[in-house]
């Protein structure tokens, strides 16, 4: 880890010591699907806020283009003992309002964060964290309730974002979710909800200023709309493009259509304790019924990756070598016919609308498939606020079909939330649980990808999932602007430019 | 009919219309040249015969999951038509019960069937399908009754101010005085007067009930997948209106020409069934 750090703090040395002297400057139009609800980094509701208003702030980690973790207002952190993490702050850095950053804030956050007057919507993500303790000015220990080898990362983009005490307490909690003030790379200079909302560059900001002055965001939440937006030249940089979408904008000259592999899993729960999905040669069966590549090609028309388990591509571990499961539904019946029913047999297969991505229409395709070897579905649609109480109560159809987004990068956290006993998940097994353990308990990045292969291989043979695919997500922009989409879904506009 | 039909040629336009519909429905297992709910990755977004790429196997080409689109028009036409007009009628019983009670008894039964009315009216009525179909969950049956729900109270009103006139009439008057019972009365006597507007009215709601199905399924509340119905396929097809435009504009036109058809056809029975209009021609 350390030697990890010390390297990309040499890289971010090196890029903070390159051109970056030029004054911000020009304006930027973006469309988006949604704004965020509010700039209180404890209450945001959505990943839609989470990957915004980052913005603004600033985690004690961060994340480069590639995914890979680096120092943000923490230079270097370490495991001093099993449970505490001991976080060495950037000294000079300074909120938008000129407060100075430091280990009171650091403690200030955190406590704020896991204290239940809060009721932060984000608490999942902290409860694990015990206390924090000052060492000195510029020198935290976070001491977490048991070990975890994710915190850094927990106090990254995503959840570990920083406020000032004297500001946070001034505004009040109504106050801070429309008046943020961050180390971020942008201010909030204004917002009028659900109409516009404009940054601007701060110029003091620790990593170099941003090169664009001015930074306009309008929620446009049809597709359709959002697109003409972009080719109307309303707006320079729209996301996200439905994937039908991409290939007639591509060849629009004046337009630059760029994918990158989303951190979005989608998969299908198989219900393990109810026969005769204890079987794995039954579960193993649905995994070659479903022509996955096929529905890539025709659904997401080649934007997506498939995927032989649950561990998506750009994740920490991902193993390639771990071949997916042929499309063979011939070898499919068979597979049905040893575990006793030659005749196919009846199941229910849960759906639904109305989340962040589309899972009705690769619902529709894999039900098709399934019944092509002998399975009578009976395919439920639901809408998704109506689908959640039904995983809350654990009254799942047997199958049902969801996405998780792996925000850590990390398999450990995908794979620990989709075997949690709970929420219609209930793959349990002791091998596996044991692997994990061994995993979560090793520092050495290195180490822990490898450890993964065999997690990998694992799962795939014990098929309590049918495993799918990730898709890609796709921004639009206008070729006078300059910008690459993140592995992790967030959109940091730092490196966002203007050319010419 | 005939005689009407002669007289303005849109009625037989739209008898025509809505006899083509009928017999696709009851023929579509005949008609169809694919399994409607049959996927085919392999051959998704093709377009209908008359294009390049296009091939008479696919008559209207096919949708994202590679089904043949003028199958599913015509499976669709049969589950379309039947929700509706199972609801259009479901709605009629229970409204025609009603406003025949309200307005032959009057009273305190009159004034809470109408409350109830009333306020079923004031409701807006695709929110109330929203919620009734949210609360049991989407199926052919639950849509029947939702609908039904959305339709019933148009009947109520009418015939309670038609009761209520003919309760009065001497020929209701002189079988009461004869000692007849009232369900004898309000079935063989005031029912049958009253049967010309039901029809109209009913016609013109089935109408009115395709639409409204179209809208649910639309919204993704009407009948589960992969089940065919013009509004899910106009749903399916939105995504896709500017590469593959022909999956939603077919099972539109179907709906738009239906329900002209049927509205033309109600136009030309309401003019037939109106003693007031006969008797001018």
């Amino acid at each position: 880890m350390i030697r990890v750090v010390a390297l990309s703090v040499a890289v971010v040395v090196a890029v903070a010591a390159g051109p970056v002297a030029a004054k911000p400057q020009g304006e930027v139009k973006i469309g988006l699907a949604a704004e965020p609800n509010t700039f209180d980094p404890h209450l945001t509701v959505g990943r839609n806020s989470q990957i915004f208003i980052v913005n603004v702030f600033d985690g004690l980690t961060a994340r480069d283009a590639q995914g890979n973790l680096v120092p943000a207002l923490a230079e270097s952190w370490k495991r001093v003992n099993p449970t505490t993490w001991q976080f060495a702050l950037r000294k000079g850095v300074k909120f938008h309002n000129g407060d100075d950053f430091n280990a009171e804030c650091v403690k200030f956050t955190l406590d704020r964060g896991i204290n239940p007057e809060t009721k932060a919507t984000i608490i999942s993500e902290l409860s694990t964290i015990a206390r924090t303790e000052i060492v000195d000015p510029y020198t935290v220990n976070v001491v977490t309730k048991a070990p975890d080898f994710l915190l850094p990362v927990r106090l990254g983009e995503l959840f570990g974002l920083m406020l000032s005490p004297k500001h946070t307490n001034a505004v009040g909690k109504e106050g801070i979710a429309t008046k943020p003030n961050g180390t971020g790379p942008f201010k909030l200079v204004s917002w009028a909800k659900n109409e516009r909302l404009v940054l601007e560059a701060n110029e003091q900001y620790w990593r170099g200023a941003p090169k664009v002055k001015t930074i306009v965001v309008r929620p446009i939440l049809e597709d359709a709309a959002r697109i003409a937006a972009l080719q109307a030249g309303e707006v320079d940089m729209i996301a996200p493009i439905p994937h039908v979408r991409i290939e007639e904008l591509k060849r629009n000259a004046k337009l630059a259509i760029k994918t990158i592999p989303a951190p979005r899993i989608f998969h299908v729960t198989i219900d393990v304790r109810k026969p005769p999905f204890d079987n794995v040669k039954v579960r193993q069966a649905l995994n070659h019924a479903v022509d996955v590549n096929a529905i890539l090609r025709s659904l997401y028309f080649g934007h997506g990756t498939r995927l032989a388990t649950v561990v998506d591509k750009n994740a920490l571990g991902y193993d390639a070598g771990v071949p997916p499961y042929a499309y063979d539904p011939n070898r499919a019946k068979a597979l049905l016919a040893e575990a006793g029913f030659p005749n196919g047999l009846d199941v229910e297969f849960d759906s639904f609308t109305g989340s962040i991505a589309d899972h009705a229409k690769p619902a529709e395709a894999i039900v098709g498939y399934l019944q092509k070897v002998g399975l009578r579905v009976k395919q439920n649609v639901f809408e998704f606020s109506a689908f959640g109480p039904r995983r809350v109560s654990n009254t799942t159809a047997p199958l049902f079909i969801y996405s998780i987004g792996n925000s850590y990068l990390e398999p450990s956290w995908v794979i620990r939330w989709l075997t949690q006993g709970g929420l219609g998940m209930h793959y349990k097994n002791p091998k596996l649980d044991e692997m994990l353990t061994r995993i979560e308990a090793t520092d050495d990045r290195a180490r822990r990808a490898q450890l993964y292969g065999d997690v990998q291989r694992l799962i795939k043979d014990e098929a309590p999932f049918i495993f799918l695919f990730q898709a890609d997500a796709a921004f639009g922009m206008s070729t006078r602007i300059d910008y690459a989409p993140r592995p992790d879904e967030t959109q940091w506009l730092y490196p966002l430019g203007i050319k010419g | 009919m005939r005689a009407l039909a002669g007289k303005s040629p849109l009625v037989t336009v739209g008898a025509v219309i809505v006899g083509l519909v009928c017999v696709a429905a009851l023929g579509a297992p005949l008609l169809a040249t694919s399994d409607p709910i049959d996927q085919d990755l392999t051959v998704v977004l093709k377009p209908p015969f008359w294009w390049d790429e296009g091939s008479l196997r696919h008559p209207l080409g096919t949708d994202h999951l590679g089904r043949d689109v003028y199958s599913r028009l015509v499976y669709g036409a049969q589950i379309s038509l039947t929700i509706s007009v199972l609801a259009a009628l479901l709605g009629a019983m229970v409204g025609v019960v009603a406003g025949l009670v309200a307005g032959y008894l009057g009273g305190r039964v009159d004034a809470i069937i109408m409350r109830v009315v009333d306020l079923n009216l004031a409701f807006p009525l695709i929110l109330l399908a929203l919620a009734v179909v949210a609360i049991l969950g989407p199926s052919l049956r639950n849509l029947v009754i939702v609908m039904s729900i959305t339709t019933w109270m148009i009947y109520a009103r009418v015939l309670r101010g038609l009761s209520l006139a003919l309760r009065e009439r001497e020929f209701v008057q002189a079988v009461r005085a004869l000692g007849a019972h009232d369900i004898r009365i309000v079935a063989r006597h005031v029912l049958p007067n009253v049967l010309p507007p039901i029809l109209v009215i009913w016609t013109l709601e089935v109408a009115r009930v395709i639409l409204m199905e179209s809208a649910l399924s639309f919204l993704g509340l009407g009948v589960p997948p992969p089940t065919p119905t013009w509004g899910r396929m106009l749903a399916e097809g939105r995504d896709y209106l500017t590469v593959a435009g022909w999956i939603a504009v077919f099972p539109g036109l179907a709906i738009l020409v239906t329900v002209l058809g049927i509205n033309l056809l109600g136009d030309g029975l309401r003019d037939l069934l109106d003693p007031r209009l006969r008797r001018q021609t």
